[in-house]
């Protein structure tokens, strides 16, 4: 198997049905399978759906791990497939709000706090209109830190696939986000 | 890419803490998921009569059918659970569902199977029954960590139907399919309706 000591052990653990191990495994992936599915979601209530979806398969396929890859990869793979899988797709917009150009206005850390939030929420917005092909290397590139290979083995693509879909999606997302950036005067949030 | 978009996404799309709730819904699940077996069927002394009339009554409509030199209907859905409660071992083991369709093709049986991916079906592999004269295809898999069977055979004569709940006639073929586990019937739907 592709899998350091301790991993490995726990792995194995689960495999034999050990249901303190399940919990520790739930331990060690909870953060990055939320974390990918409240990304690539956009919403705290659909990414504990797919999180849960992506951990009752992995338990109940665990049996099914040959070691083929690294177990983080079997797991993403997991929680890819979930997010893929959920045909619903929110397309909301998040409306230029004429009261936020007021609070633009207001002085020090309110101001700072606003501009945050906001960019936030664009962010969030530019990434959910993005096609879910798109939308998951950008959350695997930028929750996960993953690598062009890494993600490449994640999809079962190329890496140049990869390279290809990380570019449409920067291009996409710097043409909805340059306005709310020069509006800023390219001030950084 | 800008710098500032890299910086905005490494920032805005940053990992985060998963909610404490979520341990709780996964156990719930767990738990409502696999419940208790239920246990088998304990027939009593006094069913025996009716069983052993019931056993009569199929064995004379056999011998009626094959008196009018008519084979008698092929009930693969009964066929499919005996194949699951005495299991023999697959021909072909192959979670490749290209590869076990092909193989099928090879004996002529048509059965395209989607690609399991991110489901809980494992395909396990395939083998040839034969029956009565008729070659079926057993197609074994798995669901969770139950056993499910695809069983497919040339249709006879009779009219195309439409798509029973656990057994089908489609382009001059049936098909029926069974899972091991009686309390969850339609799990082995999940071989080919993902979104079930």
């Amino acid at each position: 198997m592709v899998l350091e000591g301790t991993e490995r052990e726990l792995v194995e653990a689960c495999q034999r049905g050990e249901r303190d191990a399940f919990r520790a495994l739930f331990e060690a992936y909870k953060d990055r399978v939320y974390s990918i599915a409240l990304r690539f979601s956009g919403e705290p209530a659909l990414a504990m759906d797919l999180a849960q979806d992506t951990f009752l398969k992995l338990f109940s396929c665990i049996r099914e791990f040959r070691g083929d890859s690294a177990f983080s990869t079997w797991v993403y793979r997991l929680v890819v497939n979930s997010c893929l899988d959920h045909k619903r797709r929110a397309w909301r917009l998040i409306p230029i709000a004429d009261e936020l150009f007021a609070v633009l206005r207001a002085p020090g850390d309110s101001l700072n706090a606003v501009l945050e939030t906001e960019m936030r929420e664009r962010v969030r917005a530019a990434v959910e209109k993005l096609s879910p092909d798109l939308r998951m290397v950008t959350v695997l590139r930028y929750t996960e830190g993953l690598s062009y290979d890494q993600i490449a083995e994640v999809l079962g693509c190329s890496k140049g696939t990869v390279a290809s879909r990380l570019n449409r999606a920067h291009k996409a997302l710097e043409r909805r986000l340059a306005h709310f950036v020069s509006t800023q005067g390219a001030r950084h949030v | 890419m800008s710098d500032w978009l890299d910086l905005q996404l490494s920032h805005h799309l940053a990992p985060v803490e998963a909610p404490e709730a979520l341990w709780d819904r996964i156990q719930r699940s767990t738990v409502r998921g696999a419940g208790p077996r239920p246990e088998t069927l304990r027939v009593g002394f006094s069913a025996w009569p009716i069983a052993a009339i019931l056993t009569l009554m199929a064995a004379a409509g056999t011998l009626w059918l094959v008196a009018k030199g008519e084979e008698p209907a092929l009930d693969l859905r009964q066929l499919a659970l005996e194949q699951l409660r005495n299991p023999e071992a697959v021909e072909l083991h192959s979670s490749d569902p290209a590869r076990i369709s092909a193989w099928m093709r090879r004996a002529g049986l048509n059965v395209t199977l989607p690609s399991q991916r991110g489901t809980l079906v494992r395909l396990v592999g395939a083998r040839l029954i034969e029956k009565g004269g008729v070659r079926i295809g057993e197609i074994r898999y798995t669901v969770g960590r139950d056993t499910a069977a695809l069983l497919v055979a040339r249709a006879g004569s009779g009219p195309e139907g439409g798509h029973g709940h656990y057994a089908w006639r489609s382009q001059g073929q049936s098909f029926a399919v069974a899972s091991s586990d009686a309390e969850r019937p339609d799990e082995p739907c999940l071989l080919c309706h993902a979104n079930l």
